[in-house]
């Protein structure tokens, strides 16, 4: 102590000092101070975005996030079935596989007489009645048609539809259609609903039966209702329009059935891209 | 803190004392005795001067005067001024002497004092030859040293460290050659005198005869102040010695046999430093401003000169002091600002983290809301099945007791849109459609026509029916169909005429049926500060909202 006192009194001592604080203060500390405070100010501003961003994040409209999630919570609970939504969607990979190759019509004509074919030949096995006009419904090619790959998914829908019902025992079908297409939009990866009119008689139960099975795929139908021969390849449908009228009095449990049906067509049959990345 | 170097010049040695100041302490820092036998040209004295200088600078150099080359006593002056008193003194001398001496005084009164008191003075006087003279033999000039002192300014520090200071005090300083006495009565000093030493060495101190002539000078030097011996041995009460180590433990000695005074005691320096430096110890009190009286027997043009370097050296140890506490301060500041830096540094890094976690949020929002936008239709007919048959259930449920059952179905849509005629007496008007669509639209639910077997009990039923609808949480609303919104679809040979029931059931929105709001989701705010960062940041968000779209 007593030694640094008399260094620091000392001449020498003392410049040295005022030397050694003068550079600390002009070439360490200064410089310090100015990043210091431009940093401060970097910090500041940094700081002010956050709590822009945080406002933003707490904007209500973007709560629709959590909404959604309880909307999907709440779907989840009714029907046990999300998890199997897009396996749901799915289309018989025999004609998902034609769709990818260069439209053939003969390859087409040729899959579309055996759908027929085999629909009969179940509906007949299950004594279900179908008109003529309802096979004559089944889409056939057009020179104007614009994506012929899009004619593999309406086979496959419609077959899926009428081997569905016959599933479920309806007694006739008398009428089937298939609504022009319309597009959904610019995004290549939405699905593209296709819808198709049906009429059709029925039992109560059987129409139950139908109602329950048409948004289940093969594999839920085989698992869940216990119907272990059910075809493969059964896509999700689901009712759109529905109006159902008693037709006589003498058979109380009978019923005529109009119905739209949805279906969708993976992006990919569409000669899009696919549904998920 | 202040530094002092005394020089005593002494017999047998010349003695020199560096001594420190630190809070009112006074500490000796170096102490070298020179004897006369080694340096006879007094160049080692000069060395060693030197020596100490620039190893102790800054240091305040004091020269010590023996006593006999001053004059020192107390005066007291009534009608005088002291300077009128010093200038007739001067002239005084100058007219006698022919040179003009040196005249130093300090005020023994202090304000407090009573006003007699006030005009005493402590009064010590040079010749100017005697002060060159000792300057020389040393090597150094008037210039060189900061002040000059004698024997007595010394002596009167021992009494001032002494305790109980208000007695009648002799202090004594012997050395070979000479003895001083400075007397103290009531806290004031008296006169400062010297006289012949006896004669003594290390190793043979003196007889009894020449002890006893050195008594007989003592009393009378004491006995010029109180007039007579006796008057000596009744006021003296004490006796302080201090010099050569043999020579004073046996003058003690001496003196208590002849019971100079009442206590007789040897005094020395702190820290071990030999009785001889006590002088120059003193003097280094007073140099360091730790005595009351400051005898500085420098000339007057001189004097100015030291109190300017003094205050130099003063101004050069604040700035020295002030340049350290300042480097302190700045060492201090550089660490905070670093820590500083440090800190923002680190929370740049994590705003930057932040940012891109936002980023990675708002991408993945954007995902899933363009995943969510591609599933929605599909969730959007899953809710709608669920609820169809629910509906349905719910209908055959209640249709259970076959009083009633169910004639037609439809939903809302289907039942707005038939173009068939209306049933029974309420048949709608044309243009009605129109109402009928504007009262169902932007609704969604069924229309469920019911027959009822009884007649009588139509109301009651629909009334419980309806009731327990809508206890359903599925149903927003369940109401009977007003007549005119109604459409003839179902087949006429169902119907039992005003056995006729139609319901409307309400459901809620369909929660997938709107469009998602995230799909709307707007960039980021534009940042200043990371316009970088936040262009990238905004370009991708718009990228992938475009993406999303």
């Amino acid at each position: 102590m007593r030694s640094l006192a008399r260094w620091i009194q000392s001449n020498r001592g003392c410049w040295l000092l005022i030397g050694v604080t003068l550079f600390l203060y002009l070439l360490i500390f200064q410089p310090l101070d100015r990043r210091a405070e431009d940093r401060e100010r970097v910090v500041k501003k940094n700081w002010n975005e956050l709590a822009k961003l945080r406002q933003k994040t707490l904007d209500p409209e973007r709560r629709r996030l959590i909404d959604i999630s309880q909307g999907l919570d709440r779907l989840d609970q009714t029907v046990d079935l999300l998890p199997d939504l897009l396996a749901g969607l799915s289309i018989d990979p025999n004609y998902q596989n034609r769709a990818l190759t260069p439209f053939k019509l003969v390859e087409y004509q040729a899959d579309r007489n055996n759908a027929i074919a085999a629909v009969e030949k179940i509906a007949k096995n299950k004594k279900v009645k179908i008109e003529p006009e309802v096979f004559e419904a089944f889409p056939i090619h057009r020179s104007n048609q614009p994506r012929p790959h899009l004619l593999w998914a309406e086979l496959a829908l419609s077959q899926q539809l009428l081997l569905c019902m016959i599933q479920a025992s309806v007694e006739s079908i008398s009428e089937l259609s298939i609504e022009p297409r319309t597009d959904t939009g610019d995004d290549p990866k939405q699905l593209k609903p296709l819808t198709l009119e049906v009429t059709f008689s029925c039992s109560s139960p059987a129409l139950s039966r139908l109602l329950v099975m048409l948004p289940l795929n093969s594999e839920t139908i085989r698992e869940r209702l216990e119907l272990p021969d059910y075809p493969e390849h059964k896509p999700s449908l689901f009712v759109d329009r529905i109006l159902i009228r008693k037709n006589s009095t003498e058979k109380p449990s009978q019923v005529g059935v109009w119905m739209k049906i949805v279906g969708f067509v993976p992006p990919d049959m569409d000669g899009d891209a696919p549904l998920v990345d | 803190m202040e530094r002092a170097m005394i020089i005593h010049p002494r017999k047998p040695a010349t003695l020199i004392l560096v001594a420190e100041r630190l809070l009112n302490t006074v500490t000796v820092l170096e102490r070298v005795t020179i004897p006369d036998d080694l340096d006879p040209s007094s160049s080692l004295v000069t060395e060693t001067i030197s020596r100490l200088h620039s190893q102790f600078d800054p240091l305040l150099i004091h020269l010590v005067l023996p006593q006999s080359e001053t004059v020192s006593h107390r005066i007291e002056l009534q009608d005088h001024s002291i300077h009128e008193f010093i200038a007739e003194e001067i002239k005084r001398l100058k007219n006698i002497e022919g040179i003009e001496p040196v005249f130093d005084y300090q005020p023994l009164g202090k304000p407090s004092d009573p006003p007699e008191k006030q005009g005493h003075y402590w009064l010590t006087w040079c010749q100017r030859p005697a002060l060159q003279q000792h300057l020389q033999a040393i090597g150094l000039s008037l210039e060189s040293v900061h002040d000059i002192a004698n024997t007595a300014q010394g002596l009167w520090s021992v009494f001032e460290r002494s305790p109980s200071s208000r007695r009648a005090t002799c202090i004594v300083e012997i050395d070979r050659n000479r003895t001083t006495l400075l007397q103290v009565q009531d806290s004031e000093p008296r006169q400062a005198t010297s006289f012949s030493s006896p004669p003594f060495s290390e190793n043979s101190l003196p007889n009894s005869e020449e002890m006893a002539s050195w008594h007989r000078r003592l009393l009378q030097a004491t006995s010029a102040q109180n007039d007579d011996a006796s008057a000596q041995e009744k006021t003296t009460e004490r006796c302080i010695l201090v010099g050569e180590e043999p020579m004073i433990d046996h003058a003690a000695q001496y003196l208590r046999k002849r019971e100079f005074a009442h206590s007789i005691q040897k005094e020395h320096p702190p820290d071990r430093v030999p009785s001889r430096f006590t002088v120059a110890y003193g003097v280094a009190c007073a140099a360091l401003g730790q005595t009351r009286l400051q005898i500085s027997l420098l000339p007057p043009n001189l004097q100015h000169q030291q109190e300017k370097r003094r205050f130099w050296i003063r101004l050069r140890g604040w700035a020295s002091a002030l340049a350290l506490l300042t480097l302190t301060l700045l060492v201090f500041g550089s660490w905070q600002k670093l820590s500083l830096l440090g800190y923002n540094q680190t929370l740049s890094k994590r705003y930057e983290r932040a940012v891109d976690d936002y980023e990675d949020a708002e991408r993945n929002l954007a995902d899933f809301a363009s995943h969510y936008e591609r599933l929605r239709p599909v969730l959007k007919r899953q809710m709608d099945a669920t609820e169809l048959l629910k509906t349905l259930a719910s209908l055959q449920s209640i249709s259970e007791d076959e009083s009633h059952w169910l004639v037609l179905f439809a939903d809302f849509k289907t039942y707005q849109n038939a173009l068939s005629e209306t049933t029974g007496t309420n048949q709608t008007q044309p243009g009605d459609n129109q109402t009928v669509t504007n009262q169902l639209s932007g609704h969604t639910g069924y229309v469920a026509e019911l027959g009822f077997k009884d007649r009588d009990q139509i109301q009651s039923r629909v009334h419980s029916l309806v009731t327990r609808l809508n206890d359903d949480p599925v149903y927003r609303q369940v109401d009977t169909l007003p007549e005119d919104l109604r459409r003839s679809l179902a087949n006429t040979n169902v119907l039992l005429p005003d056995r006729h029931v139609a319901l409307s059931l309400k459901l809620f929105p369909n929660f997938f049926a709107a469009p998602s709001i995230l799909n709307n989701t707007t960039s980021a705010p534009p940042s200043e500060t990371r316009e970088r960062n936040a262009s990238s940041f905004n370009n991708r968000n718009e990228r992938i909202l475009n993406e999303g779209r």
